[in-house]
């Protein structure tokens, strides 16, 4: 205990003792008890936040098997890992570090990751990313462009800017607009790009754009950057629509996100179909989703939005209605 | 190792950017009618300048003593100078206090490529800006420097001597953005007239951020206006050249204390000279009382600081409250006889608070108190209430006293006659007496916003009394001079529609009507028409193709005498776009065709718009 104490895990009183690696690595020192209890789910994190926290509950809730918990950067005994009956990888982290040390030999278990970006997806080793069953927090593309369609039905043009991360959506984002007669106004930001770069291309393409489509790439969402580029976009007196709910609170008018609990229960769905016999590998966007007003913004700039519960049940709708397991 | 991924769940939320001391205030809550043309607008429109593009605000009119000066005003012709429309230029007004009065030559100097947005306040607002928003305010709010990063060049010719080319170059980062343009503007101005004119200006604006709760804006700018003017068929008025010089320098702080305070401070600085070689001739005749000052008709300039402080009590609770003080002061022996410099300072304290105390019910409260070193004190309180009777439907109504001091000129203007520096005759003569010029407003109004925002409405049910109205008056021997006269009674409706039935298409419909009544006996000379409308047709088509049509018309007016009356008019804008894309840059190449039916005669016979076409290529890189 002397190590969680440590690193402040002990402040979490609602997790029960069995799901940290302690008892994790103690249940394995007694035979007894492995043998009482079927292999369990072992749940990796990358962080104590809100966020994984908030995941890790939904799947404790969920989970049809015991589970077990803790910090990737805690435990150095990876290989137990492959007496689990499935392994959850919640953020990238947890996910890199579980390329880096998974034993060679690969375990025959499925295991799901979450709660992390198509992005930071894109960075990991193919091999990797080949057998990994995930849910990205990101929404489908065609989600995006409904929601613009549906949110401001009088406008009809979109600045977005793409950086190296985002590379690969401008083709089937610009696909998707035109499908609902939306124009899209785009930069390309590189690696090397500064603020000045940023702000070069935000400028031509808010010229003449309806509206500013962030995504979330950190090349476009720089943390120093955000108020200033919030603020262009109201100057020019353009709604801003984002991928937190964060940036609503701050000045986004609209925000369309997938909670943790919601990436949990994906994560759940696709555990269920990954430990079906003969199950296809599993790469999915976001499935479920909330919205966000940001109504006195909203009200400044003029825009009559419908309410959230009207534009997410119509995005739902669309939702049900179109497949949207891999296809952007 | 993965990408830097960005933070889907920030657990500590960046800082509230956009707080309610940031927001404009929605269009349903502002005490008065607002017509707002933004960058597209202005540009589909096809204006060359500003004054054109204001053709699209219901109520306003563009006209003017010839081609080179037009002028748009609110009112016209009761207000040929526009000087009871402030117009304000990133917060910086013009106006000129030794002459005419009116900011409309300053106007005209903004290039349009600048240009983020236009508010046009249709009423009075001198509760919020002071003595010269009688009427209402044209504000214009230029382009941030970041939005404006990269180069640009646009050329523009045409018939009519059309020759504009404007070029611009933008650097930096959010610390420290800048640019820098150079523009020219030419054309001959109304058929028949000597009134060719041309227009060269440098200007730089700076936006730095120190700290993102700290904002400094830099202006600064450079140009030189070249005229004809006068008539060949008027001795008083021969045809000859005049120029304009003018420089300004704006410095502009805004500190964000907190999310529910902010702090803004301006301080600006306006130079402007006149010269017209007609107040002297080779015989000895001369309008000056000294030698050798080369032409000058006026040298001013005028100083202004401003603070002001916006807080947000609660969120159905704010207030501003500010002060300042302007310094005007004129070297003008013409027009002052003396070879002193005349000068009057202002001093000034406004307050406005904005509070709904229950939902969808809002009052706005205001009062605007001067003092002026040469006429004393007057006062502009304004009581606004906005009801949301219906979600999207919003009824205001609101009382409105305002206060115009006398200008320099209109106050002290001397103009005397010498040959040989001796005096020969007067010209025009100051008035000291001359009092504040009083409007009385009530208004009612009506905002729409329906169809998820496609139809936008607003309706203006208002009655204007002028009393004690500052007025140019001929005395039998023919000297000129500004008197009070008892006014007029402007009772009038107007309306604003725009429906965007479709992405693509965006349709405007203003009109204007209204009655006038002068309190005084005999013709006045001046009668405005009783209807002003304008149609205007925006469409996007495929292939970045864009097309803009756009019908005014005025029935019958007389600019300034009964015998000049026009008749009723109908003029015809057109403008064919095409965006595309040139090598990396983002191009427009447009064709405009001003007038299309015609020569007309639009506010004052033998001043002929004449119809006029032209092409514009503009490349952004």
């Amino acid at each position: 205990m002397g190590l969680l104490a440590g690193l402040g895990l002990l402040g979490l009183g609602h997790l029960a003792s069995a799901d940290l690696w302690a008892q994790g690595v103690a249940a394995s020192a007694t035979p007894a008890a492995t043998a009482a209890s079927p292999a369990p789910l072992w749940v990796v994190m990358s962080e104590r936040n809100a966020a994984q926290d908030e995941a890790l509950r939904v799947l404790r809730g969920g989970a049809a098997l015991p589970l077990q918990a803790g910090l990737w950067s805690d435990w150095a005994q990876w290989e137990q890992l492959a007496s689990g009956s499935a392994l959850m990888l919640l953020g990238a982290r947890a996910l890199a570090a579980w390329a880096q040390r998974q034993p060679p030999a690969l375990p025959a278990m499925p295991w799901v990751a979450g709660l992390l970006s198509q992005a930071a997806w894109a960075g990991l080793p193919a091999a990797l990313r080949g057998r990994t069953h995930v849910a990205w927090l990101d929404q489908p593309l065609p989600r995006l462009a409904e929601l613009l369609r549906l949110a401001l039905p009088d406008r009809a043009r979109v600045g977005v800017l793409f950086g190296p991360a985002t590379r690969a959506w401008r083709e089937p984002l610009q696909e998707a607009l035109r499908a609902r007669h939306w124009q899209m106004q785009a930069a390309q930001l590189h690696e090397s790009d500064g603020p000045a770069e940023l702000f070069a291309a935000l400028s031509r393409v808010l010229d003449g754009s309806e509206a500013l489509l962030l995504l979330p790439d950190a090349q476009v969402v720089q943390p120093s950057q955000f108020q200033n580029l919030l603020i262009a976009a109201y100057r020019q007196r353009l709604p801003v629509v984002s991928f937190t709910r964060a940036h609503v609170r701050a000045g986004a008018t609209l925000g369309l996100y997938t909670t943790p609990a919601q990436a949990a229960l994906q994560m759940l769905d696709l555990l269920r179909l990954a430990q079906q016999p003969g199950a296809r590998l599993q790469q999915q966007w976001a499935s479920q989703f909330e919205l966000d007003i940001n109504e006195p913004v909203a009200r400044s700039l003029n825009l009559q939005l419908p309410s959230v519960a009207m534009l997410a049940g119509a995005l739902m709708q669309r939702n049900s209605a179109a497949s949207e397991g891999g296809a952007r | 190792m993965a990408q830097a991924e960005p933070d889907f769940f920030a657990e500590k939320a960046p800082l509230q950017v956009l707080s309610v001391t940031r927001l404009a205030q929605p269009l349903a809550d502002t005490p008065g009618a607002v017509t707002v043309l933004d960058r597209q607008t202005l540009r589909r429109s096809g204006a060359r300048n500003i004054t054109e593009a204001l053709r699209l605000v219901p109520g306003y009119m563009v006209a003017g003593l010839n081609g080179a000066n037009l002028v748009a005003a609110y009112h016209a012709p009761v207000d040929e100078y526009g000087v009871r429309s402030l117009i304000l230029v990133d917060g910086r007004s013009l106006y000129s206090p030794s002459y005419f009065g009116g900011g409309f030559r300053a106007l005209n100097a903004v290039p349009i490529e600048e240009v983020e947005r236009i508010e046009v306040l249709r009423g009075s607002n001198s509760t919020a800006f002071g003595a010269h928003a009688l009427f209402g305010v044209i504000n214009v709010v230029t382009r941030h420097t970041l939005d404006t990063l990269g180069q640009a060049v646009s050329f523009t010719a045409g018939g009519g001597g059309v020759a504009d080319a404007y070029a611009r170059i933008g650097w930096g980062v959010p610390g420290l953005a800048q640019r820098l343009s150079v523009s020219r503007s030419a054309d001959h101005g109304l058929r028949d007239l000597h009134d060719s004119h041309e227009r060269v200006q440098l200007l730089w604006r700076a936006d730095l951020k120190p700290r993102p709760a700290t904002e400094l804006m830099f202006q600064a700018g450079l140009s030189e206006w070249d005229a004809g003017h006068g008539f060949a068929s008027n001795r008083d008025d021969p045809q000859r050249d005049i120029g304009l010089r003018k420089s300004h320098a704006l410095l502009q702080w805004r500190y964000a204390d907190g999310p529910d305070a902010t702090w803004k401070a301006s301080l600006s600085w306006d130079e402007e000279r006149l010269n017209d070689p007609s107040q002297t001739d080779s015989i000895g005749f001369s309008f000056s009382p000294i030698p050798n000052i080369a032409g000058l008709i006026y040298h001013e300039r005028r100083l202004a600081l401003e603070l002001e402080h916006t807080r947000v009590m609660s969120p159905s609770w704010r207030w501003v409250l500010g002060g300042g003080v302007r310094d005007d002061s004129s070297f003008a022996p013409v027009l002052f006889t003396t070879t002193e410099r005349v000068g009057v300072r202002d001093w000034r304290v406004f307050g406005h608070a904005e509070w709904a105390p229950v939902p969808r019910w809002l009052l706005n409260a205001g009062l605007f108190a001067g003092y002026r070193s040469d006429t004393g004190s007057y006062l502009a309180p304004r009581l606004m209430l906005n009801h949301e009777v219906a979600p999207g439907h919003t009824l205001r109504a609101g009382l409105t006293r305002a206060e115009r001091p006398p200008l320099l000129f209109e106050r002290s203007s001397d103009v005397r006659a010498y040959i040989n520096r001796t005096p020969v005759g007067t010209v025009h003569r100051p008035n000291p007496a001359l009092r504040n010029e009083v409007l009385q407003a009530q208004e009612l109004g009506y905002h729409a916003s329906l169809a998820e925002g496609r139809v936008n409405l607003d309706v203006r049910l208002y009655q204007e009394r002028m009393g004690d109205f500052i007025q140019f008056f001929e005395h039998p021997d023919k000297t000129r001079q500004y008197v009070n006269a008892p006014g007029f009674t402007l009772r009038g409706l107007e309306y604003q529609l725009i429906w965007r039935p479709s992405e693509r298409t965006e349709l405007r419909l203003n009109q204007s009507f209204n009655q006038m009544r002068w309190h005084q006996a005999g013709p006045t000379g001046r009668e405005p028409p009783d209807r002003l409308s304008t149609v205007a047709l925006f469409q996007r088509l495929d292939h970045g193709w864009d097309v803009a049509l756009m019908l005014h018309e005025h029935n019958g007016m007389a600019w300034r005498r009964p015998a000049n009356a026009v008749d009723s008019i109908t003029r015809v804008d057109a403008r064919l776009a095409r965006a595309f894309d040139w090598g990396g840059a983002r191009a427009e190449a447009a064709l405009v065709v001003q007038s299309l039916g015609g020569d007309i005669d639009e506010f004052v016979p033998d001043r002929l718009s004449n119809r006029r076409v032209y092409a514009s290529l503009r490349l952004e890189f």
